[in-house]
C-alpha cells in the first residue's frame, strides 16, 4: 500500500511513467511505497504487452492482392465524381420541373369557378317502386338546383347592392333613399322583399311492395342451405 | 458550292490517352500509399474488431472507400492518417451488431485457444480480461491506445495520425491506461506473485 499523502501522486506517476525528484526521494526512503510502486509498475508492463500482441497481428498475405482486385473493378475516382454531378444536376432539374407543374396546376384550379355536382349514382333505380322513383326525382331535382345557382364572383358581381328590408318598413326605407341618393355613378340600391321560407318537402308517400315470394334456401325443405 | 470541315483525326484518342495516363499515375501512386499504410488499416481494424477475417474485410473496405476518393485528396501526405480514420469508423460500425459480436468473440476465443495452446492459462486470462477492458473504453481512448502499441508510433506520430495535439494524445493514453489499470489489478497481482 502507498502512503496516504503519497497514494494518488505514485498512481498518477506509475500510469505516465514520469516520476518527479520528490517522488523518487520518497520512494527510496519508504519500503512500503516502494513495493506497491513496483507492483503497480508491474501492471502496466503487462497491460503494455497485453497491448502490443493484440495491436500488432500479422497481416494476411491475401489482403493487399485482394484489394489490387477489387481496385481493378474501381472506376476512375474522378469519372464516379462526375457521374454525381450528373445525377444530382437530373435530379434538380425533375424537382424544378415538379415545383413548377405544381404551381401551374393549382393556378388552373383556382380560376375554375364552375361548381358542378356529379350525378349520383343510382344502379338500382330501375328496380324502385314507381313513388319511391317519384321522390327521389323530387330530391335530384332540388338538389340539381340549388348546384346550378350562379356563384357570384369578384368579375361578375352585380355593382347594385341588394339590401332585405321587411314590409312594414319598406315605405320609409323608399324615403330614406330618396333622400340619400348619392351623386356617385357607381353605387346603387334596390329594394327587394324579404323571401318567403322556402317550402318544407312534402311527406314521402309509402312505399308499396306489389308482392312477396318466400323461397326456400338451396339445399331443400331441411333447413340446411349451402354456404 | 462545297463546304470542308477540318477535323483532328487523333483528338479523340489523344485526350483517351491522357485519362488513361492519369488514372495510371493516380493508381500507382495510390498502390505506393496501399503497400505503406495497408497494414496499419487492417491492424487498427483488428484492434476493434479482433476477428482477422473482418479485420481483413474492413480493412480491404477501407482501403477501396480511400481510393474512390483519392483523387480528392489535397495532401497526400496524410494519407496515412485518413485511412486510420477511415478504417477505425467502419471497424466501429461493424461492431455495432450485437449479434455479429457475440459470434465474433467465440470465433475469436476458439482462435486464441488454438493459437496459443501451450502458453500459460493465467496469460490467457489476462490477455482476455485486457481485450475485454479495452471494448468498454470509449473509442478516441481505445485508438490511442491501439495506435500507440501499434508499429512502436511515438506520442507525436499518434498525433500526427489524429490529427490532435501531443497534449491531448498524452492525457487521452494517460486515462485510457488508468481505466484498463483499475479494472485489471484483481488480474495481474497472482501473475506477478509467482
Amino acid at each position: 500500500m502507498f502512503c496516504e499523502a503519497y497514494n494518488r501522486s505514485l498512481m498518477d506517476a506509475a500510469a505516465s511513467s514520469e516520476l518527479s525528484p520528490k517522488l523518487r526521494g520518497h520512494l527510496a526512503e519508504c519500503e512500503s511505497c516502494h513495493s506497491a510502486f513496483a507492483q503497480e509498475q508491474s501492471l502496466y508492463a503487462a497491460i503494455d504487452t497485453g497491448l502490443r500482441a493484440a495491436a500488432n497481428p500479422e497481416i494476411p498475405s491475401t489482403l493487399l492482392p485482394r484489394v489490387r482486385v477489387a481496385l481493378n473493378n474501381e472506376p476512375l475516382p474522378h469519372a464516379s465524381f462526375q457521374k454525381w454531378v450528373f445525377v444530382s444536376a437530373v435530379f434538380a432539374g425533375a424537382f424544378v420541373f415538379t415545383v413548377i407543374f405544381e404551381l401551374r396546376h393549382r393556378e388552373a384550379l383556382a380560376t375554375t369557378v364552375t361548381a358542378e355536382t356529379p350525378a349520383l349514382p343510382s344502379p338500382r333505380l330501375n328496380e324502385l317502386h314507381p313513388s319511391a322513383l317519384a321522390a327521389e326525382n323530387s330530391i335530384q331535382q332540388s338538389k340539381k338546383a340549388e348546384a346550378t345557382r350562379p356563384i357570384p364572383t369578384g368579375a361578375a358581381a352585380p355593382l347594385t347592392a341588394e339590401v332585405l328590408v321587411p314590409n312594414e318598413e319598406r315605405a320609409a326605407f323608399e324615403k330614406f333613399l330618396a333622400r340619400e341618393k348619392a351623386p356617385s355613378a357607381n353605387s346603387s340600391a334596390a329594394v327587394l322583399l324579404v323571401p318567403e321560407a322556402p317550402k318544407e318537402l312534402g311527406p314521402l308517400p309509402a312505399v308499396e311492395i306489389a308482392s312477396l315470394k318466400v323461397l326456400p334456401l338451396n339445399g331443400g325443405e331441411d333447413g340446411q342451405g349451402e354456404f | 458550292m462545297q463546304e470542308f470541315v477540318l477535323i483532328e483525326p487523333g483528338s479523340t484518342a489523344k485526350a483517351e490517352w491522357t485519362r488513361e495516363a492519369e488514372r495510371s499515375a493516380i493508381r500507382r501512386e495510390f498502390e505506393e500509399r496501399m503497400a505503406d499504410s495497408g497494414a496499419l488499416a487492417y491492424r487498427v481494424a483488428c484492434g476493434v474488431l479482433r476477428n482477422d477475417a473482418d479485420a481483413e474485410d474492413v480493412a480491404q473496405e477501407a482501403l477501396l472507400r480511400a481510393f474512390r476518393k483519392f483523387a480528392r485528396l489535397r495532401d497526400r501526405t496524410r494519407f496515412r492518417a485518413w485511412l486510420v480514420r477511415i478504417s477505425f469508423r467502419i471497424a466501429l460500425d461493424r461492431l455495432r451488431s450485437a449479434k455479429r459480436r457475440e459470434l465474433r468473440e467465440a470465433e475469436w476465443m476458439r482462435e486464441r485457444k488454438r493459437g496459443q495452446a501451450g502458453s500459460q492459462q493465467s496469460s490467457n486470462e489476462f490477455q482476455k480480461q485486457l481485450e475485454s477492458a479495452m471494448d468498454e473504453l470509449p473509442g478516441k481512448l481505445r485508438l490511442v491506445l491501439l495506435l500507440s502499441a501499434m508499429e512502436g508510433h511515438t506520442l507525436e506520430e499518434v498525433s500526427t495520425l489524429l490529427s490532435v495535439p501531443v497534449g491531448t494524445v498524452k492525457s487521452r493514453m494517460f486515462f485510457a491506461r488508468k481505466q484498463l489499470a483499475e479494472k485489471l489489478r484483481c488480474f495481474v497481482k497472482p501473475t506477478i506473485d509467482r
